[in-house]
């Protein structure tokens, strides 16, 4: 990947895809800094890294109505813990992406001076590691049937590492209760002939995301996005993303 | 947005004003009082995916000199905050805040930021008495 001038950075939080109202995002890794100097480090400070720590902050145009609007999303969010997926580019089945699960510390709106466009900003905290990783299932294609995604050769699990995964469910249509059940598979190649579930979300039938993760270790090295859908005419909009750490 | 479905927009607004003649482009001629959305500046990407673009709209409302000091008052009665022939006013009816877009979809917002300039502007070789306003839209990129 070349480098990019950033126009096209998708952010989904929860429930609402965030993108069309952003302009800045930024999520951050630390670790503490545990010193260990000691009489032989010859006159340098020597340290490890301790706990590790996530941030995000985001900002951009304010706007309100539905559940699947930036301010309905992030004032009911303050002090709760949800998925966040930020994509760099593109946003199509494969593409690099970070998710994590935050706790959202702040909310800010709206704000800016008489004359302004009106702008949002949020602050959340880490509550799991940020995994590195890619989507699984693009959001902006509907879907009305059960169905699996695009393979992505994601790697192995190494024993002490989890795969994550995200899902965001951004419109929800249909009658007789739609509902659209979540999961990731993984195989040894990358044409699925022996696909393993290794992990399940929750059954949604509303605007949501729920974040989750499965302890390896495991030997395959391809996974995908899968889902269940039923109901009436049901048609469901979501993003999933997945990743190792 | 639809560049030219804003410029329709400004205009069809200010048109609500009696006696006003309302172009959306420069005209070659003009029948004053005479308003028109002359020059603009687009910015893009204001919000990932082509989801936000502002364009700052340049109008101009040009009147009549047959009289000096009548010419200022008609001019000076558009270019108020308020009133029967207020262009801010006019243009700014336009924002029903309800949630929804406007101009039937072609924008997210308009404000009439500033009115200055107030002199004399030859327009095809004639002389009037004008002001030029400074119009901001925001919308959506595709």
């Amino acid at each position: 990947m070349a480098k990019a001038v950033l126009t096209d950075v998708r952010t989904f939080l929860g429930g609402a895809d965030l993108t069309g109202n952003t302009n800045k995002v930024q999520i951050s890794s630390e670790c503490e800094e545990k010193g260990t100097t000691n009489y032989g480090s010859g006159g340098w400070h020597e340290c490890v890294g301790g706990l590790y720590d996530t941030s995000i902050d985001a900002a951009g145009q304010w706007e309100a109505g539905d559940a699947s609007k930036v301010d309905n999303a992030t004032y009911a969010g303050i002090a709760t813990v949800a998925p966040w997926t930020i994509v760099p580019t593109s946003g199509t089945a494969g593409s690099l992406a970070y998710l994590t699960k935050s706790l959202q510390t702040s909310y800010t709106a709206p704000q800016g001076g008489i004359g302004d466009v009106a702008e949002w900003s949020v602050k959340a905290v880490g509550n799991w590691p940020t995994a590195r990783g890619a989507v699984a299932h693009p959001a902006g294609t509907p879907r009305t049937t059960s169905g699996t995604g695009t393979s992505v050769q994601l790697g192995a699990v190494a024993a002490g590492q989890y795969l994550y995964a995200n899902i965001h469910v951004l419109s929800v249509s249909g009658t007789s209760t739609p509902t659209i059940t979540g999961r990731i598979e993984s195989d040894d190649n990358s044409g699925f002939t022996s696909a393993t579930t290794r992990l399940t979300f929750a059954a949604a039938t509303a605007i949501s995301g729920e974040a989750s993760r499965v302890a390896g270790p495991f030997t395959d090295t391809y996974w995908r996005a899968a889902w269940t859908i039923s109901g009436t005419t049901p048609s469901f909009l979501f993003a999933i993303s997945f990743g190792i750490r | 947005m639809d560049e030219h479905a804003v410029r329709a927009g400004i205009s069809a607004a200010v048109d609500s004003i009696a006696g006003v003649t309302c172009t959306p482009y420069v005209p070659d001629a003009i029948t004053e009082p005479h308003f028109f959305v002359a020059e603009s500046e687009t910015t893009f990407d204001l919000a990932h995916r082509r989801a936000l673009d502002s364009i700052q709209f340049t109008c101009r409302i040009l009147v009549g000199r047959a009289d000096d000091l009548s010419a200022q008052r008609i001019l000076n009665g558009f270019t108020s905050g308020s009133g029967t022939n207020s262009l801010k006013v006019a243009i700014e009816s336009v924002r029903t805040h309800n949630g929804g877009t406007l101009m039937s979809g072609a924008i997210h917002d308009i404000v009439v930021r500033a009115i200055r300039a107030h002199r004399f502007y030859e327009h095809a070789g004639v002389e009037y008495l004008g002001a030029e306003l400074d119009v901001y839209v925001i919308g959506s990129g595709v």
